[in-house]
């Protein structure tokens, strides 16, 4: 059997916070943080290189920094596009991110795409940096960032007083990461984050990202098709753990999912064009719905969790209406999947993003057991 | 030099840096050195200068080093949810970012904080910066300047590129296409006009380079002045240089650095003083500051003479090169020795440092407010939170009845509170 005995098995939820305001970012939060949602992933403008009419996207680190002082539980998660930033900076505003939050800072990675590459441009050819656009590059990115977290023992920091000394030099290293795409000396200049490693969120796409997540992935978020399509990925995915020398449950998978909530009598015109109204499918936009009345899209939620497909959901509310979407979602489909004893009921007593993931704290990779 | 108009005040940011800008104040008893990984030892500081009715709160930032720091706009992102009216001015250096993310980044901040985003343009100062981004070399200061002036002109676009409202549509405007020599941006950039239009610019080098740059497109200057002749005749400098781009004199706010001791009595102000002096590690201190020399001043005594003529040249450093010019010019003037030179670097780091009652220093503040040396200061507290609370609860009442600052928030944006026009959209729909 795939996943366990599945009464016992955790479900996961993240939620998306996009397109949207501040003041309605913050509504979302707080409403996804009551409903003991896990995580919040703010992606980076997936339309970088074509600006959506109405919909702003917030720069992913400075909107979670606020969150994080509007909330106090819920994992905060960052979208980066590997091709078009640094290693570097990323790794100190996720390591600032996770110290501010307690521990719950999270990153998704993605390459980007070749598209956006116009705003990033160079005239000087010196200036070219060698960058990819597929998933390897991705990889190497969160490698680089993992050890520039490890450049610092955990207990690096002594601030002793009488010696005058605030951190012990024995304790933080250069770590001279070189790849094909990246390279970066270090030390960070921030001690180790409170998770060790903030956790790395994977999308999975394309047979690339497959592999890439196998190696740096805490979670992965897949766009299945069908349940069966969904239980044959996963499969997959844990083998490929495996054969990576990790273990499957290092690997959290979430499935994306957009609610439409359906309530008595209220079918609305999208659900009938979708098709999808009592049932899953996918849309012409590639997302995975769920439309339904509450009870229909838990027992939806029940029958993919059961299979052992996955440990969760990422639940990417439709654009137009997030916030009425999300609240429903939020507010009626939570409390019915905790009836059935499917989802926490109480917040964890840590506020790790990791621990509340049940994944482990990685030990420093620098840390040579003497 | 008349410069009293009726009206004009002191502008007043506080420069919030680790356990305090004393390079001792860490080892201060009363001192938990870890809480400066925690968000609620910024949030507490955040609102006593909210409190003071301060303008902004100002966080450097640097790329390099073994040093624990939290990164400048996380940490603005998260205090702008704890503070309402404060400005919020982030470092961010433009050698190894990008334009559209910086912008992207301000426009956040200016989004989520009401329009009180302000930005502190540095090009960076030390040539190990390079490694940590994959390149070879850190470029020479000349470059970096051309680099970082190009940059904000590629940010304005961006920010230019935003309507009113709403975030432009990919049918609408052709705004936001940032090309210069260096940088091809097509944009536009994916967020609604920033309600300040632009955060407030902030320029903190004060080499030629840095001053010529400040003169062209600041909004404000910080800058590093040991004494009031010093900053005056920054000050003269600089706004004399803003008829040539077309600017008046009240567009570009001066704010010398201030480092204060302040008490009761100058005598308990004067023990504080030496209360953390004499927490300097002399070892660190004379090894850091012999990197100014062709010497190691630890194998000189330290009651002895600074020994000037092995100081390096501004062509040997490549960076701080202003701060260089104003050690040796004061070492020497002050005929220091090295125990002298030591301390007085370690409170601020070659700023201003003025030790002394609320009455005495608001004297000073006022003689370099009405001489034409400061539209404002940078004050920096040189332990936290003691150092900022007494001066929010001792200078800034004095101030107060002086008529030199407000009594009450005036203004929607950090950059109407500072005086300053709202920059014109150059639409090119």
């Amino acid at each position: 059997m795939m996943g366990g005995k599945s009464s016992n098995r955790q479900l996961y939820m993240s939620a998306a916070v996009d397109g949207l305001n501040y003041q309605q970012c913050v509504q979302l939060a707080e409403m996804a943080e009551r409903a003991l949602l896990h995580a919040l992933i703010a992606p980076e403008s997936s339309r970088l290189e074509k600006p959506a009419p109405s919909s702003p996207v917030l720069e992913p680190f400075t909107l979670l920094a606020a969150l994080s002082a509007s909330t106090s539980t819920i994992g905060l998660i960052a979208e980066v596009h590997s091709a078009f930033y640094e290693p570097f900076h990323a790794a100190r505003k996720l390591a600032a991110l996770d110290y501010m939050s307690s521990g719950r800072a999270g990153c998704l990675t993605l390459p980007g795409q070749e598209a956006a590459a116009a705003n990033f441009g160079r005239v000087s050819k010196e200036q070219l940096r060698p960058h990819g656009y597929e998933a390897s590059a991705a990889v190497e990115f969160a490698e680089a960032m993992q050890q520039l977290w490890d450049s610092w023992d955990d207990d690096a920091l002594i601030y002793d007083k009488q010696a005058g000394m605030q951190f012990d030099e024995a304790k933080v290293r250069e770590v001279n990461y070189t790849g094909r795409y990246y390279s970066t000396r270090g030390p960070l200049n921030i001690a180790r984050p409170p998770q060790g490693h903030p956790p790395i969120v994977v999308p999975i796409r394309t047979q690339d990202d497959k592999l890439a997540a196998a190696r740096v992935a805490d979670v992965m978020i897949i766009e299945p098709n069908s349940l069966e399509e969904a239980i044959e990925l996963s499969l997959e995915l844990r083998e490929l753990l495996r054969q990576q020398g990790r273990q499957p449950e290092q690997g959290r998978i979430l499935a994306s999912l957009t609610p439409i909530a359906v309530t008595a009598g209220s079918i609305s015109e999208v659900d009938l064009r979708l098709g999808t109204v009592g049932g899953g499918g996918k849309t012409a936009r590639g997302r995975l719905c769920c439309a339904g009345t509450a009870e229909e899209i838990a027992d939806w939620i029940q029958l993919w969790h059961h299979s052992g497909a996955v440990d969760g959901f990422h639940i990417q509310p439709p654009l137009q209406a997030a916030l009425d979407s999300f609240g429903y979602f939020a507010e009626q489909v939570i409390p019915e999947l905790q009836r059935r004893g499917m989802f926490r009921q109480t917040g964890s007593s840590s506020t790790s993003l990791r621990e509340q993931l049940g994944l482990s704290r990685p030990i420093n990779q620098f840390h040579v057991i003497r | 030099m008349q410069l009293n108009e009726d009206n004009r005040q002191i502008r007043l940011n506080v420069f919030i840096h680790g356990t305090g800008h004393h390079e001792a104040a860490w080892r201060h008893p009363d001192m938990q050195p870890r809480q400066t990984l925690d968000i609620s030892y910024y949030r507490h500081l955040a609102q006593v200068a909210e409190r003071g009715l301060m303008d902004s709160i100002f966080v450097s930032d640097a790329y390099f080093g073994k040093i624990n720091k939290l990164e400048a706009t996380t940490l603005l992102g998260a205090l702008s949810a704890a503070t309402s009216h404060i400005g919020l001015i982030a470092t961010v250096g433009t050698t190894y970012y990008e334009p559209y993310h910086l912008a992207r980044q301000a426009a956040t901040l200016d989004h989520i904080s009401g329009g009180r985003a302000g930005w502190n343009i540095v090009t960076g100062s030390a040539d190990e910066t390079a490694f940590n981004f994959g390149r070879a070399a850190h470029p020479e200061h000349a470059q970096r300047y051309q680099l970082a002036k190009e940059f904000v002109e590629v940010a304005k676009q961006l920010w230019d590129s935003c309507v009113e409202g709403v975030a432009v549509n990919d049918a609408g405007s052709t705004n936001g296409v940032g090309s210069t020599r260096h940088y091809e941006v097509k944009g536009p950039l994916d967020a609604p006009r920033l309600p300040q239009g632009y955060p407030v610019l902030v320029q903190a080098g004060s080499s030629e380079s840095g001053k010529a740059m400040g003169a062209e497109m600041a909004d404000v200057i910080f800058t590093a002045q040991q004494t009031f002749e010093a900053a005056r005749a920054f000050y003269t400098d600089v706004k004399g240089r803003l008829p040539a781009y077309g600017r008046k004199a009240g567009e570009l706010l001066i704010m010398p650095g201030l480092c204060p001791i302040v008490a009761d009595t100058l005598g308990e102000a004067r023990e504080l003083e030496e209360e953390l002096n004499q927490l300097v590690h002399m070892e660190d201190a004379l090894r850091r500051l012999s990197r100014r020399f062709a010497a190691d001043l630890s194998s000189y005594p330290l009651d002895g003479p600074v020994p000037l003529h092995l100081a390096k040249s501004l062509g040997e450093i490549n960076s701080l090169k202003s701060r260089q010019s104003l050690l040796l010019e004061l070492i020497e003037e002050e005929q220091m020795t090295i125990r002298q030179f030591v301390h007085r670097f370690a409170n601020g780091r070659g700023h201003y440092a003025f030790t002394g009652t609320a009455v005495q220093l608001a004297d000073e503040m006022e003689k370099w407010f009405h001489s034409g040396a400061a539209d404002g200061f940078n004050v920096m507290p040189q332990i936290f939170p003691s150092g900022l609370e007494a001066f929010v609860e001792k200078v800034i009442p004095e101030l107060q009845n002086r008529g030199l600052f407000r009594t009450a928030y005036e203004g929607a944006s950090l950059r109407e509170r500072l005086g300053l026009k709202a920059p014109a959209q150059h639409c090119k729909v």
